[in-house]
């Protein structure tokens, strides 16, 4: 930075220090809990474990994440969102592990596991991976299932949830992949298919009787989700990211490995069905955010952690009235707040934006020489675009039961909105999410009808 | 031959540019018409200036400064604010820096018409920033050119008795900012880093008025303007975190342009929780400017220079405290600056 006076530097840069080479302690040969067996295990910033003190240690951990929420009722369903990936097969080992304690220590839940398979376009290799998650579970006892990602696209009723050894239902894939191909870029493709993916779980809970589901995050993904929400405008939303429970629905999604790094899952030494492929070069801002914290992390140890922590401490900033019709209709977080009064926001900086790359100035400014433009600005923004605000000829009492464009826009979040920019929303939003808005527009309009009588 | 597109707002004439904010392509009028009239849609909007207003403009010869400079006085003069504008420059002492951006400040002090003053460290601290660098080396320096010119402006401005200060801070700016805040967990800046306005207990107003304004359409305005500008980063190099940060804000715009401005939106959208414990704003007890700590960094680091102890304040802040307070009852009232 430094271009002198617009400097916004302020001398805290230095604050955080290169890593230097780890100071290992003399007795490194030793484990630091038994003091009898070699440390095998080195944790950054601390001294080693053994292997078996090290698998204590994290269960024990484990425990402690689940028995400090106090949310986790007693033979309650739980279902686990299992990728097949690394952390949620150490997840189901820490499960495992904790089923197996002596009965005061015990996990008192019931374990559902759902497998849901979203690589759409690989035949072959899709098979063959239900397969072995499906041989892996049923080493571990727990029930499971598997459902493919495109079911999201029906009706929540109609929806075919298979036990993990049976063939799962297709039919849908090709139509979520020609919306994703209609999708501008892959960021939003990225960011479309996690929404659905949070949709399908949660449905899929509601279906299976589960009222929790258990998410595998590591303390590293939700950094890298905090950041890649950050630059995708959901800074509203970077708490839910980073709590441990996320209560925006009546299902909650519980993160029981927040605490855990990657290194401590790395170092359970399993080997998962699935690895992750790496893209590199980055096509998507979620790749890229990715790529830029372990790279950050790397260099400077305690980034994570730092941006993880950042992000339990802030919450959105909310207008006070609060009720479903309010929340975005895809990724459920509350509608963007619009400050009250003329505040200016990065919203309206846009629309002032597009409307004066889109008109001739000779044509909007004439009217603006009164009162020396001190009164209230050519623009007068709103958030409804259209429709009868001062059109005494619109006729949307006919439409009460269609949806228009408008409307879904409404009921959209500011980066929800940039998943379909440029695209056909009305033919891409998949059926459950239409009739989503639909129900929000109309509960919307009652409230509105009785607004006088409410207290 | 018309390999050039219509200009967007279907003024008739062709298109030069693309706007890298928005990607419609604009002929060059409507884009100097676009431009200047969304700054001056944040300044009604973002209330920022008052009529009789006397505002600095905190100038440094750079690109961001002078576009500022150039656009609000013709706002000025298109929309009567009626501010008394001035040009507000810091001197820091760096040999062969300031020497050619002073000289473009003058120039654009004669250019459009507008008072400048300048004052320098030396003035306001006693020292420049070459004989700080001379005593502590290049490693830290960049520590103190950024508390001290973060103060320098608010110490200049006092002096001057302005009501507002205007900084050149762009779109591109906040979005690091709000970046960097996250990165090393600061929610106390987080928190405030997206206003366009901010003001401290007696300190004085400071506003952004190109806070929406992409740094390459201030690029785009100045070159098609003429607009003379330095153009040279800080010869003591920014370290290597924000470095970092910069590079994936760059990464980040060519994915997705309006990545930018959605950074911004996610600093406004966002606040600390309730139950957080936010630092304390207050004033420092040596120079009274604001500070979160009982001592500002900016006299924290004076001390130590005059005291030959430069490593003061730069490492540990709890170690500073303790050394300064040891000598704090020995010692006099700082000397006031005399101009
Ligand atoms: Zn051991
Ligand atoms: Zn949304
Ligand atoms: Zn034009
Ligand atoms: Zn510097
Ligand atoms: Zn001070």
């Amino acid at each position: 930075m430094c271009s002198l006076n617009n400097c916004i530097f302020d001398g805290n840069d230095d604050d955080i220090a290169r890593n230097r080479k780890k100071d290992l302690p003399s007795d490194r040969t030793l484990c630091r809990k038994c003091r009898c067996e070699n440390a095998d295990i080195l944790l950054l910033g601390q001294s080693g474990y053994c292997k078996t003190c090290f698998l204590n240690v994290t269960n024990h951990k484990f425990r402690a994440a689940l028995g400090k929420s106090k949310i986790i009722r007693h033979g309650e369903k739980i279902l686990i969102d299992h990728s097949g990936e690394l952390n949620s097969t150490v997840l189901l080992h820490l499960i495992k592990a904790g089923m197996s304690e002596s009965a005061h220590k015990r996990l008192i839940f019931e374990t559902i596991i759902l497998y849901v398979d979203d690589n759409m376009q690989k035949t072959n290799e899709r098979s063959i991976l239900q397969h072995k998650i499906a041989e892996e579970t049923k080493v571990s006892g727990f029930n499971s299932y598997a459902i493919s990602i495109s079911q999201v696209l029906n009706e929540e009723d109609t929806w075919n949830i298979k036990p993990i050894d049976q063939e799962i239902n297709y039919e849908n894939d090709n139509r979520l992949h020609a919306i994703l191909t209609d999708l501008s870029d892959n960021t939003s493709r990225t960011d479309f298919l996690n929404q659905l993916r949070r949709k399908l779980l949660l449905s899929a809970a509601r279906k299976l009787n589960c009222n929790k589901i258990f998410v595998a995050d590591s303390a590293t993904n939700i950094a890298t989700k905090v950041l890649s929400d950050v630059c995708l405008g959901r800074g509203a939303q970077l708490s839910t990211q980073a709590n441990f429970c996320d209560a925006r629905t009546d299902i909650k999604i519980l993160k029981p490995m927040r605490d855990f790094t990657q290194q401590e899952t790395e170092y359970h030494k399993i080997k998962p069905v699935k690895s992750i492929e790496d893209s590199i070069p980055a096509t998507s801002i979620q790749a890229l955010a990715c790529n830029f914290t372990i790279e950050l992390e790397s260099q400077f140890s305690g980034t994570i952690s730092t941006v993880f922590r950042t992000a339990d401490k802030i919450s959105p900033r909310s207008n006070v009235q609060e009720s479903i019709e309010d929340n975005c209709a895809l990724c459920d977080a509350r509608l963007n707040f619009i400050p009250s009064g003329n505040e200016v926001t990065a919203m309206r900086a846009i629309e002032v934006s597009k409307l004066m790359s889109s008109k001739c100035i000779d044509t909007i400014s004439s009217s603006n020489n009164e009162e020396n433009g001190e009164s209230n600005y050519l623009f007068t923004y709103s958030d409804n675009n259209g429709c009868c605000n001062d059109n005494a000829n619109c006729n949307c009492e006919n439409r009460e039961r269609q949806i228009t464009t408008e409307d879904v826009w409404r009921h959209l979040c500011y980066s929800c909105r940039q998943i379909f920019r440029n695209s056909d929303i009305l033919h891409n939003l998949p059926l459950p999410l239409l009739l989503a808005v639909q129900q929000r527009a109309a509960l919307k309009k009652m409230r509105e009808k009785i607004s006088d009588f409410l207290l | 031959m018309s390999s050039f597109p219509q200009c967007s707002t279907k003024c008739g004439k062709n298109a030069i540019l693309k706007r890298p904010k928005t990607g419609d392509t604009l002929c060059k009028e409507c884009f100097f018409s676009a431009f200047e009239t969304e700054i001056h849609d944040t300044i009604i909007n973002g209330k920022l200036f008052k009529p009789g207003d006397k505002v600095a403009i905190g100038a440094s010869g750079g690109k961001d400064s002078t576009v500022l400079a150039y656009v609000l006085k013709t706002l000025n003069e298109r929309y009567k604010y009626e501010l008394d504008l001035f040009l507000l420059s810091i001197d820091e002492g760096i040999t062969g820096y300031r020497d050619d951006s002073l000289k473009t400040v003058t120039q654009n002090k004669d250019d459009y018409g507008i008072p400048l003053k300048i004052l320098s460290y030396k003035e306001l601290y006693g020292w420049t920033m070459d004989s700080i660098v001379a005593e502590i080396g290049r490693k830290n320096n960049c520590t103190f050119c950024g508390v001290f010119r973060r103060q320098a402006l608010d110490r200049g401005a006092a002096i001057l008795k302005v009501d507002c200060i205007a900084t050149g801070h762009n779109a591109d700016d906040i979005a690091e900012t709000v970046l960097m805040n996250i990165l090393r967990g600061d929610i106390a800046r987080l928190h405030r880093c997206t206003s366009v306005i901010t003001t401290g207990a007696d300190s004085i107003m400071r506003c952004k008025p190109l806070k929406y304004a992409y740094e390459k359409e201030i690029v785009m305005y100045a070159y098609f303007k003429n607009l003379v500008y330095f153009s040279t980063e800080c010869i003591y190099a920014p370290n290597a975190y924000r470095g970092h940060a910069r590079a994936f804000l760059k990464d980040l715009e060519k994915i997705r342009p309006s990545s930018i401005i959605d950074i911004i939106h996610s600093g406004e959208q966002l606040q600390v929780k309730d139950n957080v414990k936010m630092p304390k704003r207050r004033n420092c007890t040596q120079c009274g400017f604001v500070s979160s700590q009982e001592i500002c960094k900016a006299c924290v680091l004076l001390e130590g220079l005059n005291r030959g102890l430069p490593k003061l304040g730069i490492g540990k802040s709890s170690k500073a405290k303790k050394i300064m307070n040891l000598h704090m009852d020995k010692k006099n009232k700082p000397q006031n600056i005399d101009l």
